[in-house]
This record gives C-alpha cells, sequence and structure tokens, in this order.
C-alpha cells in the first residue's frame, strides 16, 4: 500500500522555533543568533556592545557552549541577563534548548537578545532556534577561503563581522579576497570589519544595533546623536 | 550532519504513518531533500540502517529525491535553479538573488504493509 505523506522531518524543532520567535515578538525583543568557530571573538564582541550600549539599549544573552560557564561568567561581569546553555555534547543550539533557556530571562525588560551559538562554523546554520537573523563572525586568521569551504553558514546569515583585523599583516588572507568570496556566497550579506582587540571598526557595529533596535520597536530614535558622541559623553 | 538524528525523526514519521493507516511493516520511505539542506544521503542510509533493526522498518529502503535550490533575481524576475552557491542570473548575470526553495527535508511517500 503506498500512502502520501508530506511531513518536515525537522518539524519539530521548526516547531519549537516558531514558538520562541512568537514569545520574543510578543515581548518585543529582537533576537540574533551570533555563530563562528570557535574563537572567533563572539564573547568579546558581546562584552564590547554590552559596555558601550546598555545604557542606551536593554541586551540580553543566551550562552550556548558544550561545557562551562566561563562565557556566562564573562557577560555577566558587564551587568546584564544572561542564561548558560551547556549542550553536553551537541555541536549546535536547538529550538527546544533555546526555549528552555529564555524561561530565565524576564523578556519584557529585553530590547536586544543574543543568543551566543557553539562555536562551529557547520552545524548551527541548520537549526532555527526562533532568531530574527543569523550573524557570523570569521576572523582573519581563519583564512579567505572559508566562505568557499563552509557555505551554508555563510549563505544563511545576513550580517557577517570580520574581526581581528589587526593581525592581517601577520597572516595570508587578503580581506578583499575574503569579502569577494563572501559576496559570492551571499551577495545580499552585510559586511562589517572590525578588530574587537584594538576597538577599530566597532563604531559602524553600534550604530547599526541601535538601528535595528530602534527599528523593531517602530519608532524613530530619540537620542540622535552616533556612538561617537556617546561615547565622549561618558 | 546529523544523520543519525535526522534518520531517527524519519523512523518516528514512519511508525506514526504505520500506526494510522494499521499496517505493519514499511517497505519503502520517500524523501524529498532540498540541496541546501546539507544532509549526506549515502550517510543518511547508513544511519536509517541502523536505527530501525528490530523495528516494523526494518529493512525498509531509503528513496531519496535531491530538488534543487530555486531563486528569484532581483533585478530581473528570473526564476532559476542555483547549481553552486556562487551562481549569478543566467538571464541577466545579476548576483542578487531571493531563495525560494531547496532547504526541504520531508518524508513525502511510504509504501507498507
Amino acid at each position: 500500500m503506498k500512502i502520501e505523506v508530506v511531513k518536515d522531518i525537522l518539524e519539530a524543532n521548526d516547531t519549537i522555533a516558531e514558538e520562541n520567535r512568537r514569545l520574543f515578538k510578543e515581548n518585543g525583543v529582537l533576537v540574533f543568533n551570533l555563530m563562528s568557530s570557535p574563537g572567533a571573538g563572539k564573547t568579546t564582541l558581546l562584552e564590547k556592545s554590552i559596555s558601550t550600549l546598555k545604557d542606551r539599549i536593554k541586551i540580553g544573552v543566551v550562552e550556548g557552549d558544550i561545557q562551562t560557564e566561563l562565557d556566562a561568567k564573562r557577560i555577566s561581569k558587564k551587568g546584564v541577563e544572561v542564561v548558560q546553555i551547556n549542550t553536553g555534547g551537541a555541536c549546535h543550539l536547538d529550538g527546544n534548548m533555546v526555549k528552555q533557556a529564555i524561561k530565565k530571562l524576564y523578556l519584557k525588560n529585553i530590547d536586544l537578545l543574543f543568543i551566543e551559538n557553539v562555536g562551529n562554523l557547520v552545524c548551527p546554520a541548520e537549526f532555527r532556534v526562533g532568531e530574527d537573523m543569523k550573524i557570523m563572525i570569521l576572523s582573519i586568521t581563519e583564512g579567505d577561503d572559508k566562505p568557499l569551504k563552509y557555505p551554508l553558514m555563510f549563505h544563511e546569515s545576513k550580517v557577517l563581522v570580520i574581526n581581528k583585523i589587526d593581525l592581517l599583516p601577520y597572516c595570508d588572507c587578503e580581506l578583499k579576497r575574503l569579502r569577494q568570496n563572501a559576496l559570492k556566497i551571499n551577495p545580499g550579506l552585510n559586511i562589517f570589519e572590525m578588530s574587537c582587540k584594538t576597538e577599530t571598526g566597532l563604531d559602524n557595529w553600534y550604530n547599526w544595533l541601535v538601528k535595528k533596535v530602534e527599528e523593531t520597536k517602530g519608532k524613530n530614535p530619540t537620542d540622535k546623536r552616533n556612538i561617537t558622541d556617546i561615547q565622549k559623553n561618558r | 550532519m546529523h544523520e543519525l538524528s535526522i534518520a531517527q525523526n524519519i523512523l518516528d514519521i514512519v511508525n506514526e504513518q504505520l500506526l494510522v493507516n494499521n499496517l505493519s511493516r514499511a517497505i519503502k520511505v520517500s524523501l524529498r531533500i532540498g540541496k541546501l539542506a546539507a544532509v549526506e544521503p549515502e550517510s543518511l542510509k547508513f544511519c536509517f540502517e541502523i536505527v530501525t533493526r528490530n523495528t516494523k522498518a526494518e529493512g525498509s529502503v531509503l528513496e531519496i529525491e535531491r530538488t534543487p535550490i530555486r531563486c528569484i533575481c532581483n533585478n530581473c524576475q528570473t526564476v532559476f535553479i542555483l547549481d553552486e552557491l556562487d551562481s549569478i542570473c543566467p538571464k541577466c548575470t545579476g548576483n542578487s538573488r531571493e531563495v525560494i526553495s531547496g532547504s526541504e527535508l520531508e518524508v513525502v511517500g511510504l509504501e507498507a504493509e
């Protein structure tokens, strides 16, 4: 007997991801799924962003790692709500892990939630967790051919942060070739180039974050100063 | 990746369909897998064979249809198939496009008795 079926194999995860997304929308939270290889700079970028912006936008973080609470402790020192997920072995976060984690957050008090995924250039791209967009970080030391070798990650992301540009003189990575390769895979990629270490190129990123949060709130920015002015006034 | 958990999910769907239709043994399971879905078919077949041992789907065959990545060109609205992720529009050579389909991962049919 032949039976016609149309059943999504990942339906279970996608259903939960959609539930998460509805909850985020109800509470006016903009959610970014931050992905990269281990060591590309996800947590450092979050530390810098929180330090600079926390008086302007309310940030929350979900940390995903296989083991330890090291990253959650780093973020916690910045004075924002953070929850650590330990996957125990799973190489990516999924909808259900995030669903359980966000129960511990007061979503009404968060404008922007970063979900820092497990360091992995393959699997996080395949799983929705309820985010508004996927953002990935690639560091200079990883090489300019990575967009071609790991296309799905670059294809699924809306934003690419190229980090550690201070190391360009010491690596074979060519920035122009990296940009070209990334845009070949995903012509619509919004690219930021920076060094979190030397704090170069971060202003564009901060301004973009503020703009996205204000867009989510659906009103014009009340504070017309740009990030450099905010920093000068501290 | 994750072919093992995908195989387990397929088995769950098969068992559900066998129960609903009052059938006792799966013979063939038809899948539709888009090229964006990042699943390796041979690996999936191998994992499926493992998870179905001692189940009503033991010995059943996976039939896999690989579906292409379809895009629409943002410049000239031509719908085309993306052979490689860095392909351009065959009509206007533009490189701005939206993906319409290609990440399906579905069970579409079951042959059983």
